[in-house]
């Protein structure tokens, strides 16, 4: 399969001098998901901006299903559905209309337009809002508009900034589910800062800090990056016992009320003591996670960050 | 999309299309100034003044609006360039001022002394035309919205205040005559009212010439600025 977006050694300096980004290289391949995560500034949505020829890059290359975009910033204009970071809205347009004209602008009309514009509401839940005018929805929903308008927008190639933010969990859970099946026809770069987010929906991920990819691969690859402790949480029916077991055994923990935060060198120390707590103290709940991808992003992005 | 995206401004709309140049012509004829004046002079500079409040009152604040970092980046999730929305926006302001015109107009030609209806359409769409390269021209150029909102109303009031849209241009004083001649407003209202038989403030060709060479001026700014593709770079 080919790549949709190719980004080769993509450098943008914003007149101020802040080096935005950094020799970036990254790729969306076919029916694919790739996040990009990074905290707050690690040149994210400039990096998407450039992509979608609003900003120009200073340095490198982009190209978008085999157009050069550096050259020719409009040249994939259309075939690209955008969700920007922020709740943007047009005041005077109801959800219907501002979906119904990226639709317009696709040339959809008449029974395949109204086909179209109820199966995207539908498909986001947002049947109860169609005639809520922009300034009447919470931000969560115009987030939601703005990821309907992409759709709506469509091509087969998908770019989300932050898609989820704002969003209340059962919708996010609702739009994860969307954004899967979807991926299984259209490619999806998606930038967040949620983990959970990237780990539950991406084939690959890029982890951005300071402008630069410090990490890429598949959630398991950076997780496996760095050494690091394996943690559980737990729950037992006698924590005062549990407690007094791993102060024997020098473990590695801390109480917080009746949880156990427990960290142990690797996965198979871990299973040996989770069997041994659980025949002398039975565990009521467990929570684990080996080894931790939220650990090894957020130990890349310290060490890293200048 | 254009019209709808104006609905929630209905109030202010209606305030520059029709109530500021309606009050001009209220007072004016209110006044004895008027005795003095054909109602074709009047209706031809209410025409002018409609234009003027509407384009730059309106016209130019949604261009400026329309380079805010925000909006920019709404109009990009739409497979829409920055120069159709800019033309999209024109065309809309034009037909809004438009039926003020087709019902204004057969009344200044009504009442003229000699008409001349096709030179007075064309002055009348050379009118249209620069006012509104004017206006995208201010609207470019100014970036901060509610500076825009100060300067655009303030530029309206001196442009209809200096130049003889309600008053008479022969009763004033040479030196006053000279200074409303740098206003490209005064032109307007030359080449629209000389086809209807009033006496020339300057010849009709020197203000053809004017206004023309204005308006080549801020084509060329114009068309460098909307055509930059990368709408988002000069924000930052």
């Amino acid at each position: 399969m080919g790549d949709v977006l190719t980004v080769s050694n993509l450098t943008k300096v914003y007149p101020n001098g802040k080096k935005a980004n950094d020799g970036i290289n990254l790729s969306v391949g076919e029916a694919e998901i790739v996040g990009i995560i990074g905290p707050n500034g690690a040149g994210k949505t400039t990096l998407i901006r450039q992509v979608l020829g609003l900003l120009k890059p200073t340095e490198g290359q982009i190209t978008l299903f085999g157009k050069d975009v550096t050259k020719n910033p409009l040249a994939a204009k259309g075939q690209v559905g955008y969700e920007p970071q922020y709740p943007l809205f047009f005041p005077s347009l109801t959800l219907e209309e501002e979906i119904g004209f990226a639709l317009r602008f696709k040339g959809y009309k008449g029974e395949t337009y109204k086909k179209k514009l109820d199966e995207i509401i539908e498909l986001l839940n947002l049947g109860d809002v169609r005639n809520y005018f922009g300034y009447q929805l919470s931000p969560g929903m115009l987030k939601l508009s703005l990821l309907a308008v992409a759709l709506a927008q469509g091509g087969s190639f998908l770019i989300l900034d932050e898609p989820t933010s704002m969003v209340d969990i059962v919708t996010k859970m609702h739009i994860w589910d969307t954004l899967a099946v979807l991926s299984e026809e259209q490619s999806i770069l998606i930038a967040s800062h949620d983990m959970n987010e990237v780990k539950r929906l991406c084939n690959r991920i890029y982890v951005l800090v300071d402008g630069k990819v410090v990490a890429e691969g598949s959630t398991e690859e950076i997780s496996h990056m760095l050494k690091l402790p394996c943690t559980m949480k737990l729950m037992v029916s006698d924590v005062q016992g549990a407690k007094s077991f791993l102060e024997k055994r020098q473990s590695q923990f801390v109480m917080e009320n009746s949880v156990l935060d427990i960290s142990v060198d690797n996965l198979n120390a871990a299973i040996e003591l989770i069997t041994e707590i659980n025949r002398a103290f039975s565990i009521t709940y467990i929570e684990l996670e080996a080894p931790s991808f939220d650990k090894a992003v957020i130990e890349l992005m310290s060490d890293n960050h200048g | 999309m254009q019209f709808k995206t104006l609905r929630i401004y209905f109030l202010q709309l209606f305030i520059a299309v029709f109530v500021v140049p309606f009050s001009y012509a209220f007072v004016v004829l209110l006044s004895t100034a008027a005795q003095d004046m054909s109602i074709s002079y009047l209706l031809s500079g209410y025409v002018v003044s409609t234009l003027i409040s509407t384009f730059l009152g309106m016209l130019a604040l949604s261009i400026t609006n329309l380079r805010q970092k925000e909006v920019l980046e709404l109009y990009s999730t739409y497979a829409i360039t920055f120069p159709q929305v800019v033309i999209s926006i024109c065309l809309t302001y034009v037909l809004i001022v438009l039926p003020i015109i087709v019902v204004v107009l057969p009344f200044v030609l009504m009442h003229a002394v000699s008409a001349s209806v096709l030179m007075v359409l064309l002055g009348i769409i050379v009118s249209i035309f620069f006012l509104l390269c004017l206006s995208v021209y201010l609207g470019l150029s100014l970036k901060n919205l509610f500076i825009a909102n100060g300067i655009l109303q303030l530029l309206s009031w001196i442009l209809i205040l200096f130049s003889p849209i309600y008053y008479n241009f022969e009763t004033l004083n040479s030196t006053f005559k000279y200074a409303l001649l740098v206003n490209p407003v005064t032109h307007l209202l030359n080449i629209v009212r000389i086809p209807l038989g009033f006496a020339p403030m300057i010849s009709m060709w020197i203000s053809y010439v004017y206004v023309g060479s204005l308006t080549i001026l801020m084509l060329s700014y114009i068309s460098k600025r909307v055509r930059s593709t990368y709408i988002l770079e000069k924000i930052f």
